[in-house]
């Protein structure tokens, strides 16, 4: 469909890019605290 | 409307700018994520065994007996405690409802630890530091493993074994 | 062409099939009734977790918690996706369903199966939990129950692809399918697919069981059971996803913003997650590392690709309807003027929430090959797997019930005010309760144990405090979320019973 400019889903983009910070965040923290275990393979 | 039928032509609608980046970032984030696994295979200090045998039971239970026998230094709750060599085999055996032995560990050291289970499916949690393992019957998984801290560790089964399966719990001490 | 009785919506205009009509109804009030029963056995459940109550003894919490994993993962949501699936095609499509003789046997089949299987449960012959796992053996005719509960299954799906042959021939409809059709389209052929692997691991454990071949390898097993068992929570997304773009158009007159994006998403949940469950296996002996990550990175990733995908045009739908309708002030105008009072619009929105951000970050994080290492087995799993499947799916489903009553039922929903604070209750609590219980298993809280202590062992373990406040966090949400559970419950169940008859 197309888009007049103040009908551009902004609010949901935004919403999306704090989901994806949040996202990063918490996968990078999980790495962080899997390297605290002991040595194992 | 997400109830009727498409407009003709939807195929060839152009995406917005807010879905090319969107669509953008979370392939390249998926390219990523996957991206990591091997990469921390090559770099990373904690990965999942590779080693892994098939193994009867019966013959498992009978290496355990013998290792016991091997390093035996003690008993506590009525199992025995073991203390094996650096870079030895060390055998932990899973059955309804105890593990056995209690191992005697020394921080930094590399041990090859063995794990299998007698009858149903356990695993093994070793508290407080939370590194979980499957424990197969039939299967003899070995993990390379080097203790980096010190102290008094509990193993908490925890893969549903049957009414005991809460009270499964075991001890690994680790010498400085 | 036959003739059939049908009515005309006059709400959504839509020409119901009269045989259609009854199978939703049925099909929706008996996976109600299964909700009511998982969730009570639920809240038991977590009132024994909540080690300060610790309601139930050792035995009957397995018994209770085997009997939650299927209320719930099984019974309550395929037999409310059965009613989805003959919605999706008589219904939208304006067309007669397929052999409703079928569609009856579906229900028979499934209702018989489950029956006997929480009859099996409940006398003590199946203390196995919701995966069986082999060694551990239930009485033979709990398998042959699930058995019989997958054929049921299979039947409404071959039901829904016959209407839609139906539709098509007797053109009842033009153009490409509807997107929530098309999204039910693809739960029901990853459901064929899921329910084919079930057949291969239920048949021989339940020949097993009875006695007549042997058991089979636990890994194999394993392996097998999760083909089937996580490609069943596909079938779930799916159609939690259909239902998100229903409620959109219901609650705001949302039209998806890019058919092809929504549809493509569509195709990739179909191609990637059937193959992708050895995110179960992570820490199991018996498959290679390259195994492993092939099969979480590039075949689950790509299903993560597809959600991540729906986790934006959904509220971006959502939006541009709002918007369209002069909400245009700043970038949120659109999402405080939206109809928070409509039980299903709120519903749809603790839905995405509940299984974007909670459920589905961390269940990407704890399926990665080597991070698995800190979660596997531990609270995380069952965290994970609430904010999913009920703060998520079933959050969504509840949603989709409120348009049902009034324009299936054609009963008014009695108390709106209640109908309004419903969702908030359910999804909130459970958002909590998902939470809570995972930072306990943070701390290596094991999961499906009824005492982490481990009181009757021979050596005990203490968590601390910050684990027992923790524990008491998901006690007490999941009371809530209980109360918001069966406040649903109540509300649909006095709908149907007393609810004002709305004339067509």
């Amino acid at each position: 469909m197309d888009l007049k400019p103040e009908e551009h889903p902004k609010g949901s983009f935004i919403l999306i890019m704090i989901f994806f910070a949040t996202f990063v965040l918490f996968y990078l923290l999980n790495w962080k605290y899997l390297s605290e275990l002991w040595l194992v393979g | 409307m997400s109830v009727t039928s498409p407009q003709p032509g939807w195929w060839s609608t152009p995406l917005h700018r807010e879905e090319k980046i969107w669509i953008t970032i979370a392939v390249l984030w998926c390219v990523f994520i996957t991206l990591a696994m091997p990469w921390w295979h090559i770099f990373g200090t904690q990965n999942s065994s590779q080693e892994y045998y098939t193994i009867n039971p019966d013959d498992y239970g009978a290496v355990v007996d013998k290792f016991i026998e091997q390093y035996t230094v003690g008993e506590e709750a009525g199992i025995p405690v073991v203390a094996p060599p650096a870079g030895a085999d060390m055998f932990l055996r899973a059955q309804q409802w105890m593990w056995d032995p209690i191992l005697k560990l020394k921080k930094g050291e590399s041990y090859r630890l063995h794990l299998s289970s007698m009858d149903t499916l356990h695993a093994m949690s070793i508290y407080p530091i939370n590194m979980n393992f499957e424990v197969v019957p039939g299967w003899d998984y070995v993990l390379t493993l080097t203790p980096t801290t010190s102290g008094e560790f509990n193993i908490i089964c925890n893969e549903f074994c049957g009414i005991g399966h809460h009270s499964m719990i075991g001890k690994i001490y680790v010498e400085s | 062409m036959s003739s059939w009785n049908y009515r005309t919506c006059p709400t959504t205009g839509f020409k119901i099939h009269d045989k259609a009509e009854t199978l939703i109804q049925f099909n929706a009030v008996t996976s109600i009734v299964f909700l009511l029963v998982g969730g009570i056995v639920g809240l038991t459940l977590a009132l024994t977790r909540w080690q300060a109550v610790h309601l139930l003894n050792d035995e009957w919490f397995y018994r209770f918690l085997s009997l939650h994993g299927i209320a719930m993962l099984v019974a309550w949501i395929i037999f409310f996706e059965m009613a989805v699936l003959y919605f999706a095609s008589a219904v939208i499509l304006n067309t007669r369903l397929a052999a409703p003789w079928v569609g009856w046997l579906q229900y028979l089949l499934m209702l018989g199966g489950g029956a006997l299987v929480a009859v099996m449960i409940l006398t003590g012959n199946a203390d196995v939990m919701f995966t069986s796992y082999v060694p551990l053996k239930a009485h033979h005719l709990y398998y042959l129950g699930i058995i019989v509960f997958a054929v049921g299954a299979i039947l409404g799906c071959v039901v829904f692809f016959a209407t839609l042959i139906v539709a098509k021939h007797e053109k009842t409809y033009t153009g490409s399918l509807p997107l929530v059709t098309f999204g039910a389209a693809a739960a029901a052929i990853i459901a064929i697919i899921t329910l084919s692997c079930g057949a291969i691991v239920f048949i021989p454990t339940w020949l097993w069981a009875a006695g007549i071949i042997p058991v089979m390898d636990s890994e194999v097993y394993r392996l097998l059971f999760w083909g089937f068992g996580h490609s069943s929570q596909q079938i779930n997304v799916c159609a939690m996803v259909s239902i998100w773009y229903l409620l959109g158009t219901l609650t705001v007159g949302a039209v998806p913003v890019n058919e092809k994006v929504c549809r493509t998403a569509f195709v990739l949940y179909i191609l990637f997650i059937n193959i992708a469950s050895e995110h179960h296996l992570l820490v199991d002996p018996g498959l290679s590392a390259a195994h492993k990550s092939w099969n979480t990175g590039y075949f689950m990733h790509l299903a993560v690709l597809a959600s991540m995908i729906h986790a934006f045009s959904v509220p971006a739908a959502t939006e541009v309807a709002l918007r369209k309708q002069g909400h245009t002030r700043g970038a949120f105008e659109w999402l405080k003027k939206a109809p928070w009072g409509n039980p299903a619009f709120s519903s749809l929105v603790l839905s995405l929430i509940g299984f974007g951000f909670l459920g589905g970050i961390t269940g990407v994080i704890y399926g990665t090959e080597q991070i698995n290492i800190i979660a596997h087995n531990n609270l995380r799993i069952p965290g994970h797997f609430h904010a999913t499947v009920v703060a998520g799916t079933t959050m969504a489903f509840m949603g989709a019930t409120w348009y049902v009553l009034p324009l299936i039922f054609r009963r008014q929903v009695v108390a709106p005010g209640l109908a309004s604070l419903q969702p908030w209750l359910f999804g909130g609590g459970m958002m909590v309760f998902s939470t809570a219980m995972m930072f306990a298993g943070g701390f290596g809280v094991s999961r499906r144990s009824w005492d982490m202590n481990g009181v009757d062992g021979p050596f005990q373990v203490n968590f601390g405090p910050i684990v027992d406040l923790s524990l008491a966090v998901m006690g007490i949400s999941a009371v809530v979320a209980a109360l918001g559970g069966a406040l649903f419950c109540l509300l649909a169940v006095a709908t149907l019973l007393f609810g004002k008859k709305i004339n067509a």
